[in-house]
């Protein structure tokens, strides 16, 4: 799945090179303090997902089916907590990955649709100060990534579709996985 | 004198819990102590006890469950030792973790006890919901055979 996602490519190689090692944490900002440094202060981040590896630190946010939108500093934040955060070890390459209903534009409260990149910068102006803000644009497109819920779905199926597993009972279990991500989706 | 026949029950020095958007709102960690009160009753001000050079006004509402009548003595991490009892921390090539591992489930459920009232949208199964989706989706990625599957 992440292979076949959009955007940054060094970092979902890296990411799918290492997906057997890969550690989920759901909704970790539900106990954590998750913050990133601004301005006025730190700020608190809710990521949906942290996926870290020994290289790489992914943060994904995962937008709902219905029309939903992101707050207007919400990419910016969850973008430099990824490259910021507390836990994150210096080797590990950060990666922010987006699950969307549809491709890019994305909705932005009050901003209408924008480019992700668009989104990320105007955030990330009101953020951070001027003499920080060089070399930010180069590092969305290097670590910032999206795929959609119907692209997770597909791939899924083909790669089920394509596995050849002798014994029926594993085949019957990852099949039970595969249709329950189907049937949610 | 009389004696008073009510003990007061937010005491300058008890330590409490301070709930998810007044931390958002103010910076402050879970656990907070009372230090004063304010000029409004319905508020009182507060300092994170872990870092207490933190310190705001809250609204007393906003307090969760006291778990200790006097900060003397009362250690932060002891509370979060015993509140986070049954997970299982981060692997060792990230030490420095305070992500934690955790059932895809219990998160979710977690998450969604902060919603209050709006919990009743829950009553279809959470069907379309962002918090469930990715949990539904994203627990049966976790538990596939990834090198199986890692063919584009």
């Amino acid at each position: 799945m992440i292979g076949s996602s959009h955007g940054s490519t060094r970092g979902c190689a890296l990411l799918k090179q290492e997906a057997e090692s890969a550690e989920f944490s759901l909704l970790p900002g539900t106990h954590s303090n998750i913050s990133v440094e601004a301005k006025n202060g730190r700020k608190t981040v809710q990521p949906d997902l942290i996926v870290k590896t020994k290289s790489v630190y992914c943060v994904v946010e995962a937008k709902g089916l219905r029309r939903s939108s992101f707050q207007h500093r919400q990419l910016a934040r969850e973008f430099r907590l990824a490259h910021t955060a507390e836990d994150k070890i210096p080797q590990q390459t950060p990666l922010l990955l987006l699950v969307l209903t549809r491709p890019p534009l994305v909705l932005i409260q009050g901003k209408g649709r924008q480019s992700l990149e668009t989104a990320i910068m105007a955030g990330l102006r009101e953020e951070i100060s001027p003499e920080e803000m060089s070399g930010w644009q180069e590092k969305i497109r290097e670590t910032v990534t999206w795929i959609t819920w119907s692209d997770i779905d597909r791939i899924v199926q083909r790669n089920f579709n394509a596995m050849n597993i002798a014994d029926r009972s594993v085949q019957a279990s990852i099949k039970r996985l595969v249709q329950s991500i189907s049937e949610f989706h | 004198m009389s004696k008073p026949n009510r003990k007061l029950t937010y005491p300058i020095g008890s330590v409490w819990t301070l709930g998810k958007p007044a931390q958002a709102e103010t910076g402050l960690g879970k656990i907070v102590k009372i230090v004063g009160k304010a000029e409004d009753f319905r508020r009182v001000v507060v300092v994170d006890c872990e870092h207490p050079e933190k310190k705001a006004e809250v609204r007393i509402k906003n307090l969760g469950n006291k778990l200790a009548e006097c900060a003397k003595g009362f250690d932060p991490g002891s509370y979060k030792l015993a509140a986070n009892r049954g997970r299982i921390t981060s692997k060792a090539h990230d030490p420095a973790a305070h992500t934690v591992k955790h059932s895809f489930v219990g998160r979710l459920l977690e998450e969604i006890s902060y919603e209050g009232k709006k919990v009743r949208v829950y009553r279809d199964g959470g069907l379309g919901r962002e918090n469930v989706l990715t949990t539904e989706v994203f627990q049966a990625l976790d538990f596939m055979p990834r090198t199986l599957f890692s063919v584009k």
